[in-house]
């Protein structure tokens, strides 16, 4: 994970001197600096809206220990703790749903405000200069360790998401002794294919079926792609010993197949469910090729 | 290290290892198509329950040995693949053209017995 590499920051004792330039510079002028923030954070709707959540006391509260993080990062050149802080801001606002830009106003206002102040102050050239820069590395700081940890956030969501969805959307039904079906709905793309591709194959060796009715009704576009992950997962069911009936192809699908080359060689297919649950009894019943695939010369004979 | 080759029924049955070296293969060949004569076998179950991975050349190797058992009129069918290896050589495009398959020893051998009068017929 990105956040766990990123290390303390190392800083020169140039550097570490400037920020607290900057330090001394901002505390000296805090009360204004804070007061035209929290009027232009207002302007805001989606910060108006947090800040309205909080009292005044706990903002207070936050600012405080806010407050000290910076100073010691900044003076004290202790940024362990500064660091950890913006981590778990990152975090926290990503689950609460706050969204990247607003993050980005925050800290656009408070540069303003700082900026108004170094721009009203009576400093030498190079001195403004070295306090600018110091504030600008500091605040670049921050919102490259709140950016990754928010899209970390975000990601972590995302990935379990995407994992319920796969479990969702992948299950094996049993419709009677050696006889499954696999309903499949919704777009099948390359890593659904493969997962698709194991359960019917783990469900084929766990549920010893001879027959694996699989249903593409609910699938709106096959491509090329998804035709060849058609094909692979009979193929390797075959190899074990069971037989795939394809049902469900629409005449779009058929059509734009055919167009593309990729008519599913080998697939025995059915035009709906119903028929190839029919055909499937009959034959499981026959018993004339029920427990075993023959070699695929004799297999692909109707 | 080799496979064992059991006789059963008017059948055989080859157990192949965890993975066969060349040598082993060759072996295993010169075995099953000399034993095929032996007894008289109509049929050839191959099992590869225990093999982790069939890549390209043990599929021909295994398709091979078909063909080759075909020309001394006994059939095979290779039984108990696990999904992981099945997947996988879907995914490399390997097949068995001239082999049948089975989920398991059992189901080989009522397919190998459903094969017989056919075969006894001349088909």
């Amino acid at each position: 994970m990105t956040t766990e590499t990123t290390g303390e920051p190392s800083f020169s004792p140039e550097e570490q001197a400037s920020f607290k330039d900057y330090w001394e510079f901002y505390t000296s002028q805090r009360p204004s600096i804070s007061a035209y923030a929290r009027e232009e954070l207002k302007k805001v709707p989606e910060l108006a809206a947090l800040m309205a959540g909080m009292s005044p006391e706990q903002l207070e509260k936050q600012e405080a220990q806010s407050q000290e993080l910076q100073r010691a990062a900044l003076v004290d050149g202790r940024w362990g703790p500064w660091l950890e802080r913006q981590r778990a801001l990152g975090a926290t606002y990503a689950q609460a749903g706050l969204s990247f830009g607003a993050w980005f106003q925050v800290l656009r206002i408070y540069r303003e405000g700082v900026r108004r102040e170094l721009q009203s102050a009576n400093l030498d050239a190079a001195k403004l200069l070295r306090i600018s820069h110091a504030m600008d590395r500091f605040v670049d700081l921050g919102m490259e360790i709140i950016g990754v940890a928010y899209l970390d956030t975000k990601e972590r969501t995302i990935q379990s998401q995407q994992a319920a969805i796969r479990e969702l959307s992948t299950p094996v039904l049993q419709v009677r002794e050696k006889l499954l079906i696999i309903p499949i709905v919704g777009m099948v793309d390359t890593q659904r294919a493969r997962h698709l591709t194991q359960s019917l194959l783990g469900a084929i060796r766990q549920r010893r079926a001879r027959l694996v009715v699989m249903d593409i009704t609910g699938v709106p576009v096959v491509d090329s792609k998804v035709a060849n992950h058609l094909v692979q997962a009979c193929e390797a069911a075959r190899l074990m010993g069971t037989r795939v009936i394809l049902s469900g192809v629409s005449p779009e699908i058929a059509q734009a197949l055919v167009t593309l080359g990729a008519d599913l060689p080998g697939v025995i297919t059915m035009v709906d469910l119903q028929t190839a649950l029919e055909e499937g009894e009959r034959w499981l019943a026959g018993g004339e090729l029920a427990g075993a695939m023959e070699p695929v010369a004799e297999a692909a004979r109707p | 290290m080799s496979a064992p080759v059991i006789k059963l029924e008017q059948f055989l049955l080859a157990v192949l290892p965890q993975s066969l070296t060349d040598s082993g293969w060759r072996e295993l060949r010169d075995r099953v198509l000399r034993q095929v004569g032996e007894h008289r076998a109509r049929g050839v179950l191959v099992d590869v329950t225990e093999m982790d991975v069939l890549d390209s050349y043990a599929t021909r190797l295994l398709d091979g040995l078909s063909r080759m058992l075909r020309l001394r009129g006994a059939q095979t069918v290779v039984v108990g693949m696990q999904p992981g290896v099945a997947f996988a050589m879907a995914q490399l495009g390997l097949k068995l053209p001239s082999s049948g398959t089975a989920l398991d020893v059992d189901d080989g051998l009522s397919y190998l017995r459903r094969q017989l009068p056919r075969s006894a017929n001349g088909r």
